[in-house]
């Protein structure tokens, strides 16, 4: 929609010569017209960086034009704007009002009062000591480098962190053996970790600012070199601890708790570092020992921030810092100060951060796609930084690879690295043991024709697989929007299965030979759809995004929909699994003693394969099937808060929340309508027949959960994952304490209905334990 | 446009603590039960007499120092005049204020501009009320207003950024029908996330 624009551009009065203020071509002795506009947009920040030129009062004749100014304006009337085309919201939001205190950075009241150091300025005055640094200074600088990284890894610009630390403009200058060192590593570790999250592709804006503003991150210096200069100074550190051995001397063992302090800070900085460099070649083993010798080093870190010299960074100080180095490169409107990380605080950063790269080079182990799919999924429930989840990306090398653009060098030995379609295609066949792919030997399995046709569908399904993958590389909020677009490419490789799976059902009808076969593609495809369908909802409580009037619809789709089908799902894939297993025994015994195998047979009687996994959904849809009651007789007693209906409309609000699911052929969206009718149809009976309903719902699912619960393992065992959906032990176990929890309050609610009600989710982000308020 | 809202949101994010729909206070709406299921308001008014308040739409520059003046008092980073006189340049007519006597109590800033091409989308960018004046509805009123006309011009949905931590907003527009359509990380650079609320009016 254009509305009517009531700033209407005045014509300006005749120019003499238009002439931009900016514009240097023009000589300094032309006259200046008596009003001066700028063509097109002034931009913003175009001030010369680096060397000063000639001053402006040399360059430009000035004239004072306020009389003439005041005297144009009088010709527009009230309201009326001298606006500029491209002057947008952009524009307006990037503007600012010189000699605004609050908007004018420039003023000197808005300077701490002085000019701020550069690298050259501090080195002239001697304000920035390059050589012969004492030990708290270098133990100082060295943990407020690290805490300034850590900011930056939490979504701030290097220009207000890292960059802040003067030492790093021009590393090559200093003298002092440590600081020199470490800063060249500092910027060498800025490298690798942007080429990690640049690879990974898993960040957004509010992760990581990749900016480097220009600077030189020591390119003609290579890693190797980086790490010996390290390597250098640490051995020099280790002759110091050697020497001040004496435990009487309070001199020695000051000195040996600075050369141990700082020891600990420069080993821990080289194997990190290293560690990165090695896991980005691929080389896991050395990777992993990298990580493990620099957590050894924490621990000294953490009892050792005390011994560097406390700075107040807003003021000068003796370390080099300077809060405002940078604000030149930055944006007027950017706040103007980042606050940086405590140093305590950065240490268990880094600490999480080495452990957690740990963690995922395990997933190098994984052989299939189930089990790496699970770790994936695993990895991104505990909160990470985005390094670790980059660094994921690139370790699983099947993923990895796919996403190369090919004629790039990726630093990845492709001749052991199997092929993601086929990884995929393992997984169909482990799933639902798809004659397709298991009796590839027996007609009609084994035409060409019918090879290349399912070839050809596995090297499709590898774009969402591997999205999928991706997806939980990305953070918590992104995800969910992810799981909406990814559920559109699922709906395009669906109709392709469907396609083939008509087609294989129809020439294996007729004739002998192995099973026919069925949906299974479709089904293995459905499996992971719904799974994500789940997910998506699911999410949205984690993520605090529901209302309470919403609960009816949400816990509804999901008990009456979602988990049914999954169960259904793997009913079918359970039940084509041991039929695939019982024909190939029977191959396999076929001339052997009849009654031998049948008692054989009796004794191993085999689990059905996803039995844990159905009672886990079947868990889980009886605890919604409860919420579900519960809300509905909630509402009815008037216990929920429900919006004022002049706007809000729920079928629309139905429609919308489900809007994502609308692209899916299978299965289809579950019409407002249907709902309203299960729910009008519920809300019939009493409010304590729900409540009592609802408690036997709770003490069901409970019931459920428990019989599993014993056969899960741990979280910290996340690498033995057996490729199921299974959740671990602390998860169900909280869920038992919820359902327990639930079906007490509903069976008092039940009886005293006046009762109010709230929603906890501190036990569980994702089902809650109703309260009685 | 689209990446003048990006962009936009973007600012917010940069000025600290800022709240795109100005900060109420805590109290300013009472807790607990704003609407029963028919619809009714069980808000207790205000004390003493209530004088009446006047509800009009955007008229000339002369109204915008109270509106920025309004605006300015909750915002810790302040926006410049080529903000205001961005929306309220471009969509006078959705730009609404409340006067008590001659002292201007609360105003109101929106746009309403396609997204995608496709939806016809409203975005309130600015909300405030008088301290003096709270408890009274006048931010309710005043959205309402704005909501009826933007539908009246066709929007598609009604969509706004707050705090997560902005309990006061939050319920203000939760009663209204908004729910919350996205989780923003770190939206705001002191690291505070931010919701996305919409409401769907079609």
């Amino acid at each position: 929609m254009e509305g009517p624009c009531p700033s209407s551009t005045a014509q300006p009065p005749p120019l003499t010569a238009p002439t931009s203020p900016l514009d240097l071509s023009h000589s300094a002795s032309e006259p200046a017209p008596t009003l001066s506009l700028s063509n097109g947009r002034c931009a913003a920040g175009s001030g010369r960086l680096g060397g000063p030129g000639p001053p402006l009062t040399d360059l430009y004749q000035w004239r004072e034009i306020t009389q003439p100014f005041l005297e144009a304006t009088k010709e527009l009337v009230l309201g009326e704007l001298l606006h500029d085309d491209m002057f947008g919201l952009f524009e307006a939001m990037s503007a600012i009002e010189m000699m605004d205190p609050k908007m004018d950075a420039g003023m000197l009241c808005n300077r701490q009062n002085r000019k701020p150091h550069s690298f050259h300025t501090a080195k002239e005055s001697g304000y920035l000591q390059l050589r012969a640094i004492e030990s708290a200074h270098q133990i100082a600088i060295i943990d407020h480098t690290l805490a300034c990284l850590v900011t930056w890894l939490e979504g701030h610009s290097l220009a207000q962190t890292v960059f802040t630390n003067l030492y790093l403009h021009s590393p090559y200058e200093i003298d002092d053996p440590i600081i020199k060192a470490s800063s060249i590593l500092t910027l060498k570790l800025i490298d690798v970790i942007r080429d990690i999250l640049s690879r990974g592709s898993v960040y957004e804006e509010e992760d990581f600012q990749p900016l480097v503003y220009n600077f030189k991150l020591c390119e003609d210096i290579s890693p190797l070199k980086a790490g010996s200069m390290l390597r250098e100074v640490e051995d020099d550190l280790q002759r110091v601890l050697r020497n001040t051995k004496s435990k009487t001397d309070a001199q020695q063992s000051k000195e040996h708790a600075m050369a141990s302090a700082l020891f600990a800070r420069i080993r821990f900085c080289r194997m990190f570092y290293l560690a990165l460099i090695s896991l980005v070649k691929q080389d896991i083993p050395e990777g992993q020992r990298q990580l493990s010798s620099a957590l050894e080093q924490v621990k000294t870190m953490a009892s050792s921030t005390h011994l560097g010299t406390q700075v107040d960074i807003s003021k000068e100080n003796p370390i080099g810092f300077e809060r405002l180095a940078n604000q030149r490169l930055l944006p007027p409107t950017f706040p103007r100060y980042t606050e940086i990380k405590s140093n305590e605080a950065a240490v268990q950063f880094f600490q999480r951060t080495a452990e957690h790269l740990l963690e995922a080079t395990n997933v190098t182990q994984l052989n299939t796609f189930p089990t790496v799919l699970e770790f994936f999924i695993n990895f991104s429930a505990h909160p990470t930084c985005v390094v670790s989840r980059s660094m994921l990306q690139l370790l699983y090398q099947p993923l990895y690879m796919m996403s190369q653009v090919p004629g790039v060098t990726c630093p990845v030995d492709k001749k052991n690295v199997p092929l993601f379609q086929d990884l995929l295609k393992d997984a169909c066949r482990a799933f639902i043991a798809p004659p397709a792919l298991t009796s590839t030997s027996y007609p009609p399995f084994n035409t060409i024709e019918i090879k290349n046709s399912v070839d050809s569908f596995f090297n499709q399904c590898c774009r969402p697989m591997g999205l999928l993958l991706q997806t939980f590389g990305h953070n918590q909020a992104r995800r969910r929007d992810k799981i909406a677009t990814l559920l559109e490419e699922f709906a395009a490789i669906q109709e392709v299965s469907d396609k083939l799976d008509d087609m294989l059902n129809s020439m294996s009808q007729s004739g002998d030979g192995p099973r026919p076969h069925m949906l299974f593609f479709s089904t293995w495809l459905l499996y992971h759809v719904l799974r994500l369908m789940v997910r998506y909802l699911l999410s949205g409580f984690e993520l605090e995004l529901y209302s309470t009037h919403e609960y009816p619809y949400l816990y509804w789709y999901l008990y009456e929909l979602l988990f049914p089908w999954l169960i259904t799902c793997l009913h079918r894939a359970d039940t084509n699994l041991v039929e695939h297993e019982q024909l190939a025994e029977s191959l396999r015994n076929a001339g052997k003693n009849k009654k031998k195998v049948k008692n054989a047979n009796k004794k191993k009687a085999t689990p059905r394969p996803y039995s844990k996994e159905i009672t886990l959904f079947q868990g889980k849809a009886s605890l919604c099937a409860g919420y579900f009651k519960l809300m509905v007789a909630l509402k009815k007693e008037s216990k929920i808060l429900v919006p004022d209906p002049t706007f809000d409309n729920e079928a629309v609000r139905y429609e919308h929340r489900f809007l994502p699911f609308a692209s899916l052929f299978t299965p289809p969206i579950m019409p407002y309508g249907q709902f309203l009718e299960v729910h009008d149809h519920t809300a019939k009976s009493p409010s304590s027949e729900l409540l009592l309903a609802a408690s036997k719902d709770f003490l069901r699912s409970r019931q459920i959960f428990e019989t599993i619960l014993t056969s899960l393992v741990p979280a910290s065992t996340l690498n033995s994952s057996v490729g199921q959906n299974l959740g671990n032990a602390e998860d169900v176990a909280s869920l038992v304490s919820i359902c327990k929890n639930n079906c007490v309050v509903a069976g008092i609610l039940s009886r005293d209905s006046s009762r109010n009600v709230s929603f906890d989710f501190t036990t569980n982000s994702t089902f809650p334990s109703v309260k009685i308020t | 446009m689209e990446e003048c809202v990006t962009a936009f949101q973007e600012h917010l994010s940069l000025t600290e603590g800022t709240t795109s729909v100005g900060a109420l206070e805590p109290n300013s709406i009472k807790d607990g039960l704003y609407s029963n299921c028919h619809g009714l308001s069980s808000l207790e008014p205000a004390r003493g007499p209530c004088p009446p308040i006047d509800y009009v739409v955007y008229s000339s520059e002369l109204n915008m120092p109270d509106i920025i003046r309004l605006i300015q008092r909750d915002l810790s980073e302040p926006y410049s005049i080529y903000t205001y006189r961005y929306f309220i340049h471009n969509w006078p007519h959705l730009c609404y204020m409340a006067r008590v006597g001659s002292e201007w109590v609360g105003a109101i800033v929106c746009k309403l501009d396609y997204h995608k091409k496709v939806v016809k989308r409203g975005y309130i960018a600015m909300l405030a009320v008088d301290s003096n004046f709270r408890k009274r509805r006048i931010g309710s009123t005043l959205v309402t207003k704005a909501i009826q006309a933007m539908k009246e011009l066709e929007a598609d949905e009604i969509v706004l950024e707050t705090e997560i931590t902005n309990k006061p907003a939050l319920r203000l527009y939760e009663n209204l029908g908004f729910v919350r359509d996205k989780r923003l990380f770190r939206y705001y650079l002191n690291g505070v996330d931010a919701l996305r609320l919409k409401l769907w009016l079609k």
